[in-house]
């Protein structure tokens, strides 16, 4: 059982303070879902956890094990550790490849590389070119090479946006098995697949993280109009 | 790993390439060994920035990855050095005899 727990997180861009009080945790078997406006800071708190985004203030800690931002250029404790998986919003793998040969990047050892071929939906994209998967091919083979990874942590930021129904499913099932070994932070627009999923949910606003109980909170923290 | 070194490196090289016509073949080396590998991730920056996020899942640093592909080109220089050495020696015995 793995614990990350997040005492104070600050982040300004020029005058503006995008992140103020921050302070959540997360563990093993949970999800937590995260809401916010557009430019709330969700991508940003998701990039300073995984310590690719500088922030003024970072505290937080992992199994009670304190971890600060790095003071060396280039060299993430987070990263170097792999402690926490990330899945950002953008494609992030190498486009010129086929799906089987992005396979054994992530995975040298054959049973692994087996166990990856034979999810569900991958055997019929596995010799496409990356650049040529859809969206949803594309979010589900992300999630399934970083999900499957060792981090006892994992932060998806919009897994499920412009995804086909049929693919968020197979989304959404992957996740509900993999939370009995890691602890996974997501963020979403796709607010209704987020809500389905998340263990505890709250919103980002003001650069304050308020949990929430019930989707009317949603509406009365200003992130949906009415429900 | 591999995949980021040849992903800079090919930039690297075209620089250094195209550097020989004006500075010469040694000076092409030299360019490639010191000079290539910041060229190189100024086009990786333009054209792959976004795969870093594969080797950070992967528990490589920029820092780490930068420093080792630098390392490696520049312990390239001497088979390349070698093969100039061999090729200028190779010649002048063909052509001299």
């Amino acid at each position: 059982m793995n614990k990350l727990e997040v005492h104070e997180v600050r982040k300004t861009f020029g005058k503006k303070n995008i992140l103020n009080e921050i302070r959540f945790s997360c563990s093993t078997g949970e999800i937590i879902g995260i809401f916010g406006r557009n430019g709330s800071g969700k991508s940003s708190l998701l990039k300073i956890l995984f310590g690719t985004l500088k922030t003024e203030r970072l505290r937080f800690e992992i199994n009670e094990a304190k971890l600060e931002r790095s003071h060396r250029w280039g060299s993430s404790v987070i990263i170097k550790n792999q402690l926490i998986g990330y899945v950002p919003q953008f494609s992030f793998l190498p486009q010129s490849l086929k799906v089987w040969d992005v396979i054994p990047l992530y995975f040298p050892n054959g049973t692994d590389q087996d166990k990856i071929f034979n999810s569900p939906r991958l055997s019929t994209v596995a010799d496409q070119k990356i650049g040529t998967l859809s969206i949803g091919e594309r979010r589900y083979l992300e999630l399934l090479l970083v999900g499957n990874l060792d981090h006892p942590f994992l932060l998806l930021d919009e897994p499920f946006s412009m995804v086909e129904p049929l693919y968020k499913e197979v989304i959404h099932d992957f996740l509900i098995e993999l939370k009995s070994k890691k602890g996974i932070i997501l963020t979403d627009h796709y607010y209704h697949d987020v809500w389905k999923i998340a263990d505890r949910k709250m919103v980002l606003k003001d650069g304050i993280l308020e949990p929430v109980q019930e989707l009317k909170d949603l509406v009365a923290l200003g992130y949906l109009r009415s429900i | 790993m591999f995949r980021y070194y040849l992903d800079v490196t090919k930039f690297a090289l075209a620089f250094s390439i195209l550097c020989i016509p004006f500075l010469g073949f040694i000076t092409g080396i030299l360019v490639f060994g010191l000079a290539g590998t910041p060229i190189g991730l100024i086009g990786y920056s333009q054209f792959h920035k976004t795969e870093y996020y594969t080797y950070f899942n992967l528990g490589f640093t920029r820092r780490k990855l930068i420093i080792s592909t630098w390392v490696f080109n520049i312990l390239a220089m001497i088979p390349l050095f070698l093969i100039y050495l061999l090729g200028n020696f190779l010649f002048k015995m063909i052509y001299h005899e």
